[in-house]
């Protein structure tokens, strides 16, 4: 079973779960170009002596919420690796509910071992507990945390399962805490002790494309690694510096160990000023390399399209991609239901090669049988949509269900939860409920087929632009790249982009840019798009709700960045207009938009619409004057020639009213 | 008595005595004795067969020379004796009177009207024989024309129903001349003109044409101004009154400031009383469809029920025609009307032309007509519209029912009847039955295939459902049948509207009386031609617009008259008309602008709500439009139309461009008649020498 795997049993907070496979994927994620060991640094002043890993580390950002009677929930902690580690202890703070009984308790075991029980009776909510871990515990890559809770509010156990009255809460600082001895040897360890927030220094004024492309790729690597990436200019010294030789040499930086900058080598650790960083310099290759079996596919998954070794295209079915459900974390292990019991998983369309998406469940299932009565159903949930209510056979056998997923309810992450249920008739509320063993096989799988839609909205982008993107940048931004490489380091992070150097492109500001395939394109150039939402040749925009009301002055905002989906007449891209790049806009909100045009600032996304849906918002530009405006401008005119004219006609019908009203007219 | 006696000295004699009156030549007479010895035929009929001489010339002196001064007719039956008259002269045929005797058994009427009827005798040699037959002076007013000054303009009617007219004052002696030699009539003469009173014998059309000529100013005026002085608040004479000038002048202002002011509001509002007009618009066409699609409501008048009718008691039809410039027509007219299942002596036929129309005129002289034909000749003046030709020929109108066929009409052969029964059965408070129009034409081309459908969705739903939830009926141009009395009573047709019988069904049932719906079906010439089919389709909404303008003066009166129902249905069945044309190309437009461009430049005026309700009306109520514009092909079994139905929102668009025609018009020229010009369908020549093969 894959480390990050959720060994559940409750309804813990499964939105959290989201992320995890980021997580496990960020923990071991690439560093760069050679992974030999440092001899023998003797200064590397900048690392920190020791490192927490914690539950927000690990995605949960809200930390562990258990509500159920009773729960496993199992976390993976990594191991940092090339590091002596001096000591670790567990440090869990959480809250329990004071409402819990005296019986109440959790326990902890460590690499499945019972390490501690802890009661959780009392009027105290808050609680901190430290635990130390044993050499022992971190022979392997990860630490398996497991708590096991039990959190009965009276005696009464039919009454337990059906109320939520107690609560325990791991709050998200909880984590495992190392020391090392000494300074770390190799550029992984290096690696591991980055801390959250990463500075990456690049040299001042303006930049070869080269560098810009290797601190795009950097940046793009720290950020999907959960990293919170700084760009700044030499001579300021971040925990990583690109920069070519020459130029580091001209510091007056020095290697650390054996592997002297030389021909051919282009990463290193070193120290200047008693500083050490990890240094990127020429030749700038721009790509990545594993490191360490079985995670290279994952690691690598988006730029090189090798996935996972358990994902492979179906028998005779050469469009069909499976993944085994267990490498996605489902827990396969045989587990006891009472009245029921829920499985989730974590699910991202970056887990399938590009252009693929999880279409159809196949669930290879035994259950205890029971009486027709009370037979054991199955829920299948996709994003909290009820996909499927499957009645299980009731002969004990092992039987597949195939769940087919709805395709409006996907989205880039994705969580699936699966919830078996049966009725009890009748049981001993005093004592211990009778359970039933059921498990979901690891022959399970989630099946993906070849994903042809067209992206109608930006969340659809990511699908879209893994099968690979050009990335169009005017070329001013080499002299001021601080403005945007955080930017697009964080975009190509979270649409999981296969960045590659030779499809980065930079354009002269205003010049005609015709995509040649999926693209980003930051900044203003010739249009060469069709029916754009967003117009930035009509003037003043201006969005309004339905009765007119303006919702948002996109030029008197300097800060705003516009988003929106484009097309080209094969293509579609996105297309970010930022009118100043002093405060980087944060698009978090943006990859996940059912809109294709947002507005976002450095705060996050103001405003997300979609053009062809204009019933909520709507742009408008406020400079761009149609009919309606000028009827709207001379409208007193226009009431006045209108008047004039109605009194004409009136008159002119009177005067023949007046004319027919004798016959005399008409019989002479 | 025989014309001749068959000897040759006789002969020899009787032609002398022609030739001392110059009415034959001494050639002509040898010509004819030589032929009478080949032959053996007599003399008289040789010379009559040759037209050599007039029969009314020839009888008298053949009288005069047997000893008789006048011939006088055995004692018996006085009407078989004017047969034998008539057969003694050659005039009739033995066979010609032994069927004239049988269809006056059959029909009940006077033989004379039916050897008029059925044209075996000049009429002109008919009035002749009967004032010779009668021992009454024969006087040709075209020859002798009456004294003017006699003429009565009060009794211009009377002179009209009872065929009288004061001739000349001969000393003391007052002659009156008349065609219509009937006790009634003779009673009617001494009680206007004293016991002393002379009475002569004319032919009707002589005295039709000298009642024109001598009273034509009066005819005129009275088919002109009857309804506008008896009851003017019923003339269109008046477009607008001064109070809807009012309420108009302020509404229009008001909207134009509340445009002005709050233009989304303004425009939201006004797009609102649209959408929920066509909306209701859209509901009451269902219902109609719905009551109209009633199979009961078919059944009105059973082919048994027109079977067992007593042809002896049927009431003279009167029949009018009224035409303008549509000669090639006249045949295929005259040929319907000739097939009419209907005893001809009992139908006044009036083909009215305008007095300037010399085309038509001599197309229907050549065409020599029977006797129950009568053309009536509209003085020119205006307006020129065919309600005031109508009313002119009113006139002179002699059926206890009456009926309009236009000239290109094909009335099913037994619709009198069917009408006459319809009547029987209906309310006594019906007074007017609309027959259902079609078209003969139907397949001619796209044009004639859509007039088809809507003509049979018109006729075939609305109509009878309109009948049946007593909503006021606008009738149909022509095949709408009156009982005469109160067709005069309620002062016939307004002749400043462009769609009188759209307005007489209102105000009949405004007046409290009832229009029904009669299943016969009279077949017309669609029109097949885009131009034409605009100028008449403006016209009618022309109307509508008159007519909605006309009863809507006093709308509480109307609501009063005829009901909540009736209202309602009146408001949206005509005003929904034309608010519904004049406002759809607008709402066209826009859709298509919206479809093509994706603009938002409605949304504004487009509310979620009000969004939804416009979709609604677009593509359910158009939807639903379309569908029951099939329907009427369903009924008519015109199954190859069905297709067609689908393009009925082209159909649409030519009636609106057709609406705003007429708003014009009925600002500028509100009494125009925009003329349709009939006959130009491709089956009008084959269908006119049909006409002329069977009537000759």
């Amino acid at each position: 079973m894959l480390p990050g795997a959720c060994d559940v049993e409750t309804n813990v907070n499964n939105k959290e779960r989201l992320s995890m496979g980021k997580v496990w994927g960020s923990v071991v994620t690439a560093v760069f170009l050679f992974t030999g060991a440092l001899a023998g640094p003797e200064a590397w002043a900048v690392v920190q002596p020791s490192k927490v890993v914690t539950l927000e580390d690990l995605g949960y950002e809200k930390g562990s919420l258990i509500e159920a009677a009773s729960a496993n929930q199992t976390f993976f902690f990594p191991v940092p690796l090339d590091l002596k580690i001096s000591s670790a202890q567990l440090q869990l703070h959480y809250n329990a509910s004071p409402e819990l009984n005296k019986h109440a308790y959790y326990r902890i075991y460590v690499n499945d071992m019972p390490r501690r029980t802890v009661s959780l009776s009392g009027p105290r909510e808050q609680h901190v507990l430290n635990l130390p871990l044993q050499a022992g515990d971190l022979k392997q890559r990860f630490i398996k945390i497991r708590i096991k809770s039990s959190l009965p509010v009276t005696d009464n156990r039919c009454l337990d399962d059906r109320i939520t009255a107690g609560y325990l809460h791991f709050r998200a600082n909880s984590g495992v805490q190392y020391r090392f001895h000494g300074s770390p040897k190799t550029i992984r360890a290096a690696w591991e002790l980055l801390p959250r927030k990463v500075r990456v220094s690049i040299p001042a004024g303006k930049l070869d494309e080269e560098v810009f492309n290797a601190a795009l790729l950097m940046g793009q690597a720290l950020e999907a690694n959960g990293k919170k990436v700084l760009f700044t200019t030499l001579p300021v010294l971040g925990e990583i510096v690109i920069a070519p030789k020459l130029a580091l040499a001209a510091m007056g930086a020095k290697s650390v160990g054996n592997n002297q900058l030389g021909k051919g080598i282009n990463a290193a650790l070193m120290v200047m000023k008693g500083r050490g960083f990890i240094a990127v310099t020429d030749p700038f290759v721009g790509s990545n390399v594993f490191f360490e079996q079985p995670w290279i596919g994952l690691a690598s998954a988006g730029r090189y399209q090798v996935y996972p070794v358990s994902s492979k295209l179906e028998e005779g079915k050469s469009d069909r991609y499976a993944i085994s459900l267990s490498d996605l974390g489902l827990d396969i292990k045989n587990s006891e239901m009472y009245r029921r019991i829920e499985w989730g998983i974590a699910v991202s369309s970056d887990q399938f090669p590009a252009g693929y998406f999880p279409d159809t469940m196949l669930l290879q299932v035994v259950s205890t049988p029971s009486d027709s009565e009370t037979p054991v159903m199955l829920y299948v949930y996709l994003n909290d949509v009820l996909q499927e209510v499957v009645r299980l056979d009731n002969n004990g056998k092992k039987q597949t269900v195939a769940v087919r997923l709805n395709r409006a309810d996907l989205k880039r992450h994705n969580r699936i939860r699966l919830l078996a249920q049966r009725k009890v008739i009748e049981g001993n509320c005093e004592g211990d409920p009778e359970r039933f063993p059921i498990q979901i096989h690891p022959d399970s799988s989630l099946q993906a087929v070849p994903d042809e839609t067209l992206p109608a909205s930006m969340a659809d982008l990511s699908n879209y632009l893994r099968k690979g993107v050009d990335i169009y940048l005017p070329r001013d931004y080499l002299s001021r790249p601080l403005s945007v490489l955080g930017l697009l380091s964080r975009m190509g992070a979270n649409l999981a982009l296969p960045l590659e150097v030779k499809k980065i492109h930079y354009f002269t500001e205003d010049a005609e840019v015709a995509p040649v395939g999926p693209f980003i394109l930051v900044g203003n150039a010739k249009s060469v798009f069709k029916n754009p939402p967003v117009r930035f040749d009509q003037g003043h925009i201006r969005v309004i709700d339905k009765r007119g009301q303006v919702l948002l002055e996109a030029s008197e905002l300097p800060g705003i960045t516009v988003g929106q989906l484009v097309q080209t007449d094969r293509y579609y891209g996105l297309w970010l207009m930022p009118w100043s790049l002093t405060a980087l806009p944060r698009l978090d909100a943006m990859y996940s938009s059912d809109g294709d045009v947002v507005f976002a600032d450095s705060t996050g996304v103001l405003l997300t619409l979609h053009s062809d849906k204009p019933g909520l918002a709507r742009i408008v530009y406020a400079d761009a004057q149609n009919w309606f405006d000028v009827i709207g401008r001379y409208r007193f005119w226009f009431f006045a020639l209108g008047w004039l004219l109605l009194t004409v006609l009136i008159v002119h019908l009177y005067r023949q009213a007046r004319r027919h009203k004798t016959l005399g007219s008409w019989l002479g | 008595m025989s014309p001749t006696t068959g000897q040759n000295n006789h002969s020899t004699r009787m032609g002398e005595v022609l030739i001392k009156h110059k009415l034959i030549k001494e050639s002509q007479l040898e010509q004819a004795l030589e032929l009478q010895k080949r032959t053996g035929a007599r003399i008289g009929d040789i010379l009559l067969a040759k037209g050599w001489v007039d029969p009314l010339d020839f009888y008298p002196l053949l009288a005069s020379q047997a000893g008789h001064e006048t011939i006088v007719a055995p004692a018996g039956e006085h009407e078989a004796r004017f047969g034998e008259v008539l057969e003694a002269y050659g005039l009739l045929s033995a066979e010609q009177l032994q069927e004239a005797l049988e269809l006056q058994e059959k029909w009940g009427t006077r033989l004379g009207d039916i050897i008029l009827a059925k044209g075996w005798v000049r009429t002109l040699d008919f009035y002749r024989a009967m004032a010779s037959h009668s021992g009454h002076r024969f006087i040709n007013l075209t020859v002798d024309p009456p004294d003017a000054a006699l003429i009565d303009r009060e009794d211009l009617q009377l002179y009209g129903e009872y065929l009288i007219l004061p001739w000349r004052r001969e000393g003391k002696d007052v002659w009156v001349v008349t065609a219509d030699l009937t006790p009634p009539t003779e009673e009617f003469i001494r009680e206007r003109f004293g016991d002393g009173v002379k009475i002569a014998i004319t032919s009707k059309f002589d005295i039709i044409w000298e009642l024109q000529r001598n009273a034509n100013p009066y005819y005129s005026q009275t088919a002109v101004s009857a309804l506008a002085v008896k009851s003017s608040e019923y003339s269109a004479l008046q477009v607008f009154t001064r109070r809807q000038l009012g309420v108009i002048y302020c509404f229009f202002s008001a909207l134009l400031l509340f445009l002005t002011l709050e233009p989304v509001i303004a425009l939201i509002t006004i797009n609102t009383f649209i959408a929920i007009f066509l909306l209701v618009n859209f509901g009451l066409r269902a219902m109609l469809a719905w009551v109209g699609g009633d199979r009961h409501i078919d059944v009105k008048v059973t082919d048994h029920q027109v079977s067992v009718l007593k042809e002896q008691e049927l009431p003279t039809y009167t029949v009018l025609v009224p035409m303008y410039k549509e000669p090639e027509v006249l045949p295929i007219l005259a040929d319907a009307l000739r097939r009419l299942d209907y005893p001809l002596s009992k139908l006044d036929i009036k083909l009215i032309l305008e007095e300037d129309d010399a085309e038509t005129i001599q197309a229907a002289k050549e065409l020599e007509l029977e006797g129950i034909f009568e053309l009536i000749l509209v003085p020119d003046s205006l307006p020129k519209t065919k309600p005031k030709a109508c009313n002119y020929a009113l006139n002179f109108a002699r059926g206890e029912f009456i009926t309009i066929y236009d000239a290109e009409d094909i009335p099913e052969p037994d619709q009198l009847k069917k009408v006459v029964a319809a009547f029987q059965m209906a309310p006594r408070n019906t007074v007017c039955i609309q027959a259902r129009l079609n078209y003969y034409n139907a397949r001619e081309n796209w044009l004639t295939r859509m007039f088809t459908l809507e003509y049979s969705l018109w006729f075939d739903f609305y109509l009878p459902a309109l009948e049946a939830l007593n909503i006021p009926i606008p009738l149909g141009g022509t095949s709408n049948h009156f009982k005469m009395h109160i067709l005069r009573e309620v002062n016939a047709w307004d002749p400043f509207n462009v769609t009188e019988d759209a307005d007489l069904g209102v105000r009949i049932t405004q007046l409290g009386y009832r229009v029904g719906i009669v299943n016969s079906t009279t077949f017309e010439e669609a029109n097949s031609n885009v131009l034409n089919w605009i100028r008449q389709r403006s016209r009618w909404i022309k109307g509508y617009m008159q007519t909605y303008l006309v009863h809507m003066r006093h709308p509480l009166h109307l609501h009063r008259s005829v009901g909540a129902i009736g209202f309602w249905g009146f408001q949206f069945f005509i005003g929904g008309t034309i608010i519904s044309t004049l406002a759809a190309p607008f709402l066209y437009l826009m859709y298509i602008i919206w479809l093509m461009t994706k603009t938002h430049i409605f949304d504004i005026v487009f509310p979620p709500s009000l969004l939804y309700i416009s979709l609604f009306n677009l593509l359910v109520g158009n939807g639903y439009l379309i569908y029951i514009t099939t329907l009427g092909a369903f009924k008519r079994n015109y199954y190859s139309m069905i297709p067609y139905g689908l393009t009925v929102p082209v159909y649409w668009l030519l009636i609106s461009i057709a609406a705003y025609k007429g708003l014009w018009q009925l600002i500028h020229k509100p009494f125009f008649w925009e003329k349709t010009q009939h006959g130009i369908s491709r089956y009008t020549p084959l269908a006119r020498r049909r006409a002329l093969r069977r009537n000759a």
